[in-house]
């Protein structure tokens, strides 16, 4: 920092440690185990004219820094003539000196590698235990990260980003007819317990059965006629469509060409859903996504991005908010000491008000019990049906265009006499109908789904959720592709 | 001038501290310095695509324990102060895996050329012509009337030692760079390469790209149904990438996870057309995925996947190819595009015709240019539904229009369908495809 004092420019210094465990098995058998530790600093500097640059490594010796500080400062120059464009907002970030480093029980060091090895075997043999056709692969994480961030206006903040996912790939293929289909079991939290307490394991083999029964009726199952239907989709995918089709386009640094600005501000007061439905991203404590304070050394703060079906606040950092005419919202995350932070979410959850009840356990929760909701509500037509899409494989947005496509592991065509497995098809429309479509959530807010967000080229930890289930009713800017 | 040799040392360190602990041992460590700068929405740098550089060390270590055990760990550039307590962390997290506690013997690696001095140049002290590959890209997307421009240029210069217990010692410099572009956030290219040529004459991409976002301004309405849609090379790379890789996988292959069995592959089983070849070669002369050996010390070379429709082997690693009795082959490099790895897709007799030639002859077609939703697919079973916000339609040789559609079916049976036919563009290793598939709007 002294060094960037002398230079005349502004300095962000992130300082970064990491050290993660990985654990793989393939059919039962350990199939890797990776240690790594990693540790680097990154150098952001904006000149007085506002020029920016970045210089990183991991080096992390004085010396070495202050070389980043030097090569990032000449960058930012040489920057000027080529008509770069001025940065402003960084010097309304306010000043914050504070530790917020989280203990958990069963972090890294509170378990042993051996365990996580015999846990993650097991998970296999669960699986491979329902029928001779099934094949698994098991992958298992922990990972502690700290993270300190030191600026040039005294800003000294640290803090950790504890996190552990547990994901089985569940394979099932049948020699005979040359078929195959796979679904995955995952859960996440904040430390080993996910997998090492009796309630995180229990949670975990349900939905290794569930799983299992599904990707084994896979096998036999026929396809759904593509169109437009009233779906239900579980907390899961529905966390994927707050994620991927609103969370990415409420982002500030997006707002020129995104669906919910209006020459380049945030449409705040704007109504995009009725007022059953709410949209909610912030830090949770104890969730594999938990991020306190953003990579700029701001306080991270749970943000309102629709309350109540009308628009209320952006995900922002001090560089874009002004711009997209929002407030800052400690939202600068970055996946490593070598990138640069871009808003973005932490745990994001989709919930209506007025839930229809499901009291039961999700895990427990069939395809049956969804049916019986419907029909209690009213929500499934006399003669007609609704089709429920299990799980989640993942899902694309193009946030300027509103255009978002999403995968399940399996569809069940519900109707008052049957209910048909179908194999999976994506789900696929413009994002502003999806959620003004929204018309019913069923059963408690869960908000432990897991995944990895990939924006700019930097992968960084997502989760959240929504209901048990969402009801959304059909509309031609909805669909079911089909295949 | 930042000093890409890091390696050099980091390796001849580690080779001293496990010769003396394991019973076994390999690693690969690269040291790199890296360039890299955007234009967001038209604008040079700013806090988010500000000129960035980095000097990173990174690499994988593989140990056999003299009780058989094997531990998988990483290095960076702290790594050398504290390999004891490294060490002693790897030998806490081994595991038992037979097949893969095994240190091949060493095998002559490849002569491949990876480097240009030009562009170590640029990584390491003149950053001027990324600012002014930045440049020209800029002034290309003015001149064709874009709306949004993104774009970026990256280069990195480094260098890399696979070293093993069994006296394999490989040392060799590389350099990599490539830029992109997206326009209107709607039609973009990638170009990646090891050579500065790279970055020169990227202006008439930037315009052929404009000429498709300028076509997809028209919207046309098409009916549901089975029709003739054109996969653009990039996309059929997507498809490859996503389908091929899992099901060439010797793990998922061995192990039951694959669409394919080993006994597949062992008895040549008729899976493709008969006139369709794939093969892998990571020796192509400044290719983005050659290289010398993998990280296992297996050379780098040409290996053919599937030979007149059949299934020749699946890509093997080492364990893999213990487990299997088949021969160990080259790997694609990870994360890579097919075509940049070295993948080439054969099909048809002969040269396939020329990209543009098929163009102009097509009554009428889709172009699908990019597609979503490509990673929720299930490679296993071969499906895809995938929606294509911008598809082409093309109508007497001519862009006519652009609709939004989900084409789907599943990409085995489109291989093996009699209809199907390749056509090679310049710009891209992998050809375009013209099939015939379920298209919804």
């Amino acid at each position: 920092m002294e060094r960037s004092h002398e230079l005349g420019v502004y300095a962000i210094l992130r300082l970064q440690h990491k050290v993660e465990r990985r654990v793989s098995a393939v059919n039962a058998a350990v199939d890797g185990v990776i240690f790594e530790e990693t540790c680097g600093v990154g150098v952001h500097v904006i000149t007085e004219s506002g020029m920016s640059a970045h210089a990183s490594g991991d080096c992390v010796t004085p010396e070495c820094v202050e070389q980043l500080v030097v090569d990032a400062a000449a960058m930012a120059a040489m920057s000027e003539a080529y008509g770069a464009v001025r940065v402003s907002g960084h010097e309304e970030m306010p000043r914050l000196i504070t530790s917020r480093l989280r203990e958990c029980a069963k972090g890294i060091d509170g378990i042993s590698p051996d365990e996580e090895q015999r846990l993650v075997v097991q998970a296999c043999r669960e699986a491979m235990s329902m029928d001779p056709r099934i094949a698994c692969h098991t992958s298992y994480r922990i990972v502690d990260e700290e993270w300190r961030i030191v600026r040039s206006d005294g800003t000294d903040a640290v803090f950790n980003m504890p996190r552990a996912a547990c994901h089985v790939s569940i394979t099932a293929r049948d020699t005979a007819t040359r078929k195959a289909a796979s679904v995955a079991a995952a859960v996440s939290g904040q430390d080993a317990s996910i997998i090492a307490t009796g309630d995180g394991w229990s949670k975990l083999v349900k939905r290794i059965r569930k799983s299992g029964h599904t990707v084994l009726g896979l096998l036999e199952a026929g396809s759904v006629k593509a169109g437009s239907y009233r779906i239900v989709i579980d907390y899961a995918l529905a966390k994927g469509l707050a994620h991927e089709a609103f969370g990415h386009s409420a982002e500030s640094d997006g707002m020129d060409t995104s669906i919910l600005g209006r020459n380049g501000k945030f449409m705040s007061g704007e109504r995009v859903a009725s007022d059953i439905v709410s949209i909610v991203d912030g830090p949770v404590e104890g969730d594999y996504a938990y991020q306190p304070i953003s990579a700029n050394g701001v306080v991270r703060r749970t943000v309102d991005i629709v309350s109540k079906g009308v628009l209320a606040s952006a995900l922002a950092d001090a560089f874009s908010a002004k711009k997209a005419g929002v407030e800052p919202t400690g939202a600068g995350r970055a996946e490593s000491f070598v990138n640069v932070p871009i808003p973005r979410m932490s745990n994001i959850r989709l919930t209506v008000a007025d839930p229809l009840p499901m009291p039961m356990q999700f895990e427990d929760v069939g395809p049956e019990h969804v049916r019986e909701a419907l029909v209690r509500a009213n929500l499934l037509p006399a003669g007609g049906s609704v089709l429920y899409l299990s799980g989640y494989k993942g899902g694309q947005v193009n946030p300027a265009k509103g255009d978002f496509v999403f995968n399940c592991s399996a569809i069940y065509e519900l109707s008052e006499r049957s209910i048909r497995l179908c194999q999976p098809a994506i789900f696929s429309g413009r994002v502003l109908s999806a959620l003004s479509s929204i018309i019913a959530g069923i059963g408690r807010p869960i908000i432990d789904a897991q995944g990895t967000c990939g924006k700019s080229g930097q992968s960084v930890p997502s989760s959240g959720g929504a209901n048990m289930f969402l009801v959304i009713d059909a509309s031609p800017d909805i669909r079911i592709g089909g295949v | 001038m930042p000093d890409t040799t890091a390696a050099i040392d980091i390796a001849e360190a580690l080779a001293r501290a496990l010769a003396g602990a394991a019973a076994g041992w390999r690693f690969t460590v690269t040291s790199s310095a890296g360039l890299s700068m955007g234009i967001d929405h038209w604008d040079l740098g700013g806090a988010y695509a500000p000129p960035k550089k980095a000097q990173v060390v990174d690499g994988s270590v593989f140990i056999v324990w003299p009780d058989s055990s094997v531990s998988r760990g990483r290095v960076d550039a702290n790594s050398p102060g504290r390999l004891t307590q490294l060490i002693a962390a790897w030998k806490s997290t081994s595991f038992r895996d037979d097949e893969a506690a095994y240190i091949a013997p060493v095998a002559e690696p490849a002569e491949v050329d990876l480097t240009d001095p030009r562009v170590a140049n640029v990584a390491l002290s003149d950053p001027r012509p990324a600012f002014d590959t930045l440049a020209a890209v800029s002034r290309a997307a003015k001149a064709a009337g874009v709306t949004t421009l993104d774009a970026g240029v990256r280069c990195s210069a480094g260098d890399t030692v696979t070293a093993a217990s069994s006296g394999l010692w490989v040392h060799f410099s590389h350099t990599a760079l490539g830029c992109s572009w997206v326009l209107d956030n709607a039609f973009g290219m990638v170009r990646p390469g090891r050579a500065i040529e790279v970055w020169k004459g990227v202006e008439p991409l930037v315009d052929s790209t404009a000429q498709m976002l300028a076509a997809s301004r028209h919207r046309v309405s098409l009916a549901s149904g089975s029709m003739k849609v054109i996969l653009w090379p990039a996309v059929v790379d997507d498809l490859l990438k996503h389908y091929l890789y899992h099901n060439f996988s010797g793990e998922a292959a061995a192990e039951g996870r694959s669409r394919f069995s080993i006994e597949d592959f062992r008895r040549g089983r008729g899976a493709f057309r008969h006139d369709v070849t794939i093969e892998l070669d990571t020796t192509v002369p400044m290719g983005p995925g050659s290289y010398p050996c993998t990280a296992e010390g297996i050379p780098g070379g040409r290996v053919k996947l599937v030979d007149g429709g059949s299934l020749v082997t699946p890509l093997l690693n080492l364990k893999y190819s213990r487990r299997t009795g088949m021969m160990a082959t080259p790997l694609p490099v990870a994360g890579m595009s097919p075509g940049h790895a070295g993948l080439k897709l054969h099909m048809g007799q002969g040269d396939p015709p020329a990209f543009d030639s098929v163009m102009r002859s097509t009554e009428r077609a889709l172009l699908v240019t990019s597609v979503l939703g490509m990673h929720t697919q299930d490679p296993v079973s071969g499906n895809f539904s995938l929606a294509a916000s911008d598809a082409i339609l093309i109508e007497d040789g001519e862009f006519a229009g652009a609709s939004k559609v989900v084409i789907s079916g599943n990409l085995f049976d489109v291989m093996n369908a009699a209809v199907t036919t390749a056509s090679s563009h310049p710009v891209f290793a992998t050809p375009a495809l013209t099939i015939i598939c379920r298209v919804e709007s």
